[in-house]
């Protein structure tokens, strides 16, 4: 595992914070030196999102528990389609990921989301050494983010001329 | 009744959308994609669709081009529901025609205001 830079850490944390915040579970980040990856990770969903623009190239990986997935969905009426939910999950943490590194000059094309086995994730991660790794405490069990590839923090310039829009944004044109 | 096509990869996000347009009085079709988009606008009259911009086969702004272009759905009334937030596209699909541009996740209540406001 690769300790994170700062600036990285900072934006995938707040993200995955506030990300799970909207949806009414609480989650704290575990500070790096803390941070293990579980060798019997809980049963959970995996969901897994590309990314490429200038000087960050990889996949970002989200797991969630089962019982924390469906905390975040608890009001549903419907059963919780768990594969689909965990891909738009993840989708909407790589948009708020994306649209934080807009405001660094940074601007990420990311892929389509998609659902995958835990363990080919961990496998595939164990035989990289590219891989920062984010984990998360909640009330029971640990939701973990990853990002493997090639983030290059020298590319990252505030401006404040991207303007981007924020998250519950509601633009009437 | 009014009838609106939800456009959107994820079921979840699709089911949520149209329980609250349902709730509001509107009727509600699905489609996964911008080609499954197509198949059901070929089918029916919609007063207005709900478009994601990231999908696979075609793109809610490719999909927007198409509207565009057919003098049959050139005036079909669209809003963008997506994550993205960049200026640039954001501005595409205002000169592309889209009426608004909702930045997930919206609350249910928001999205109800805009559709109401906006449909044909």
């Amino acid at each position: 595992m690769k300790p994170a830079s700062s600036l990285i850490e900072t934006i995938v944390q707040s993200a995955t914070v506030e990300l799970f915040r909207t949806y009414g579970v609480a989650v704290a980040p575990i500070p790096r030196a803390m941070a293990r990856l579980n060798p019997n990770p809980p049963d959970g969903w995996c969901g897994l999102i590309t990314f490429n623009g200038q000087g960050m190239n990889g996949a970002l990986t989200l797991f969630v528990p089962t019982a924390i997935l469906g905390l975040t969905k608890a009001g549903m009426s419907q059963p919780l389609q768990a594969r689909d939910w965990i891909r738009e999950l993840t989708n909407q943490l790589m948009g708020r990921i994306k649209t934080r590194l807009l405001q660094l000059e940074v601007t990420l094309q990311i892929g389509l989301p998609a659902a995958l086995d835990r363990r080919l994730i961990d496998r595939r991660q164990k035989s990289s050494g590219s891989t920062h790794v984010f984990q998360f405490r909640t009330i029971r069990d640990e939701v973990t983010v990853t990002m493997e590839g090639t983030l290059d923090e020298s590319c990252l310039k505030y401006s404040g001329s991207a303007n981007p829009g924020s998250e519950g944004d509601v633009i009437i044109f | 009744m009014k009838k609106v096509l939800i456009v959107d990869d994820s079921e979840t996000i699709r089911l949520e959308v149209a329980r609250a347009l349902g709730k509001a009085g509107f009727a509600t079709v699905q489609a996964c994609d911008g080609i499954d988009a197509l198949d059901r606008i070929a089918e029916s009259d919609f007063s207005l669709v709900i478009l994601d911009v990231n999908m696979p086969r075609l793109g809610g702004l490719d999909l927007l081009d198409r509207l565009q272009e057919n003098p049959k759905t050139a005036t079909l009334p669209v809003i963008m529901l997506t994550t993205e937030a960049q200026r640039s596209m954001i501005e595409r699909a205002r000169k592309g025609g889209a009426k608004g541009w909702l930045i997930k996740p919206v609350t249910m209540e928001h999205l109800v205001i805009a559709v109401t406001k906006l449909a044909a």
